[in-house]
């Protein structure tokens, strides 16, 4: 079994969900990062739910960060949701909810979304 | 060097040892659990760096690894190549490429130079200050805040930029603690992975030219028991005629046709001789059989990796079917990617991308099985690429000149791709890259 798994969905907005569960470490990352570029490289929004995210090591939030910035790079954006204790108390700490568009629900995050459209 | 720390618009790190009676419970406990995740951080990238022995696998981890520690959105890695006088990018988070690659392209020496001589992480704004007005400027595009050398046994490896943290605070003491540490651990990580790549590489080198020579020795073999054959055949006829020529009169004219006719032949197996040093076109000889494409390429990608990474190219594979049965040469196959390969690292420039991407395609009356060899070099005009693969050809501009060409690779490995059944082309749009793509037939 995988340390991370992904699960892709696409909601009716034409924007990806990836809901990603397990461990989020230098080993896992690359394989988020890869799935989420497969997003960007279709020019579609993400929405990423963490609700499943047991750990987070800091290679896992420096991911997070670089996913962020690519995306705005390509001119698209991530939103975050339903996120675990595990990454909320580090995001809490680096004080990274200012840079982070983050939702309680995948529906707040289409919502926000669907305005921002 | 003076303390980083009194350059940045920041109040030095106090330890919670000496912190003052009025700091409240609630500052305390963060300040213990950003020291703590500090500290985490640390151990986390000194165990993660023995999940990667590839250059570009590296790069990614330190930079996930700082930016998570240290909670910016902004960094960058670049290389110093031994023998160059430019720095190469490896990655970049949140900095523009094209200022990030050029920024080691035209001013990394310079700031390298700078780099050299400290022992840890030092402020944008201290480096603006020492730098050439046009590489100060460069710098300050990233708009990265700290500048730390990568070293190891006393070279500088590597340089890595970081922005500003999000939240707000500046750099503190502890940061630059944690900063050394890590700095010291990626440089051994680069040092070791640059000498296992450069072993790997050489290891390679010898195990294909020990291959070469072995089929040379058995193509000799071969000629030789030939050339045995046949010289001693004429030569009995020669020595017999002349023998009757020097007993009978009057028949000397056909007799002596005989002997010209013979001597010709015999002239025919000297030329054959000449020809020796020309084996390799014999061992073009093809055996097709039946096997996993996509298993064959995944070897094939992983023993080309190290040399390309030494090269500072980054090497990756795309595989979309696996298995992929195909009806194959191996060494032919071999031949022609290893051709499509050096092809791209020769024609892109240090930190370019060169993907290998297998898959399946289909139409209506005919399947096959695709590799594409793709670069995002400087491309080739149209002109030179209708001629590309014309043997002793290839694209005239400066670059080919000053990659050395690769005329005749491209025109044997599309004869050899022929002889399978398949077919080798290219596409490439100028300042994006091109893409060389390998059909073979599907079984």
């Amino acid at each position: 079994m995988p340390d991370l798994t992904i699960e892709r969905i696409t909601d009716p907005g034409g924007d990806v969900i990836l809901r990603a569960a397990g461990i989020l470490d230098a080993k896992s990352a690359p394989t988020l990062m890869s799935r989420a570029r497969a997003v960007s490289g279709e020019g579609s929004h993400l929405i990423l739910n963490l609700h499943g995210i047991t750990f987070i090591a800091s290679s896992g939030v420096g991911s997070l960060l670089a996913l962020v910035e690519d995306f705005t790079e390509a001119g698209l954006e991530v939103h975050f949701t339903e996120l675990s204790s595990a990454v909320r108390s580090v995001i809490r700490l680096l004080n990274l909810d200012k840079f982070l568009q983050i939702h309680a629900t995948e529906a707040a995050a289409m919502e926000a979304r669907r305005k921002a459209a | 060097m003076s303390d980083p720390a009194e350059k940045l618009p920041i109040e030095p790190h106090r330890s919670s040892l000496e912190a003052p009676g009025e700091l409240r419970a609630g500052a305390m406990l963060r300040l213990i659990a950003q020291r703590e995740h500090s500290l985490l951080s640390l151990m986390e990238l000194s165990s993660e760096l023995t999940v990667s022995l590839d250059l570009f696998g590296i790069a990614d981890l330190a930079l996930y690894n700082l930016m998570g520690q240290l909670g910016t959105s902004k960094a960058a890695i670049w290389i110093v190549p031994p023998d160059s006088r430019d720095i190469v990018l490896l990655r970049c988070h949140g900095v523009r490429k094209p200022v990030a690659r050029a920024m080691g392209t035209v001013r990394g020496r310079e700031l390298a130079r700078h780099l050299f001589d400290q022992d840890e992480a030092v402020p944008t704004a201290e480096l603006l200050q020492v730098l050439e007005p046009a590489s100060a400027r460069l710098v300050a595009q990233t708009e990265l805040v700290l500048f730390c050398p990568i070293t190891a046994r006393e070279n500088l490896i590597g340089i890595i930029g970081l922005g500003p943290k999000i939240s707000g605070d500046a750099y503190e003491t502890v940061d630059f603690g944690a900063l050394r540490g890590s700095m010291g651990m990626l440089g051994v990580a680069l040092e070791n992975t640059r000498l296992y790549n450069q072993l790997l590489e050489k290891h390679r080198q010898i195990r294909r030219a020990n291959e070469s020579l072995k089929e040379l020795d058995r193509l000799k073999s071969e000629f030789l028991r030939n050339v045995n054959h046949e010289l001693r055949t004429p030569l009995t006829i020669i020595v017999a005629y002349v023998d009757v020529l020097m007993r009978e009169e009057g028949k000397n004219e056909e007799f002596l046709k005989v002997v010209a006719g013979e001597s010709v032949k015999l002239q025919a197996l000297v030329e054959k001789l000449l020809e020796f040093s020309d084996l390799t076109q014999r061992s073009l000889e093809i055996r097709l059989e039946t096997g996993n494409l996509a298993e064959f390429v995944t070897r094939f990608h992983e023993d080309r990796l190290p040399g390309v990474a030494e090269s500072l190219r980054e090497l990756t594979l795309v595989q979309d079917e696996d298995p992929l049965p195909a009806r194959f040469d191996r060494n032919h196959t071999r031949r022609i990617l290893d051709a499509l390969v050096d092809n791209a690292v020769k024609f892109s420039p240090p930190g370019s991308h060169i993907e290998i991407a297998v898959s399946r395609i289909a139409d209506s009356d005919s399947a096959w099985a695709r590799i594409d060899v793709r670069d995002d070099g400087p491309g080739i005009p149209p002109a030179d690429l209708t001629r590309l693969f014309d043997t002793f050809r290839q694209g005239d501009g400066g670059l080919t000149r000053d990659a050395g060409g690769m005329g005749m690779g491209l025109a044997l490995a599309r004869k050899l791709a022929e002889e399978m059944g398949g077919s080798l082309g290219a596409t490439s749009e100028p300042a994006r890259g091109s893409t060389f793509s390998l059909l073979l037939p599907v079984e």
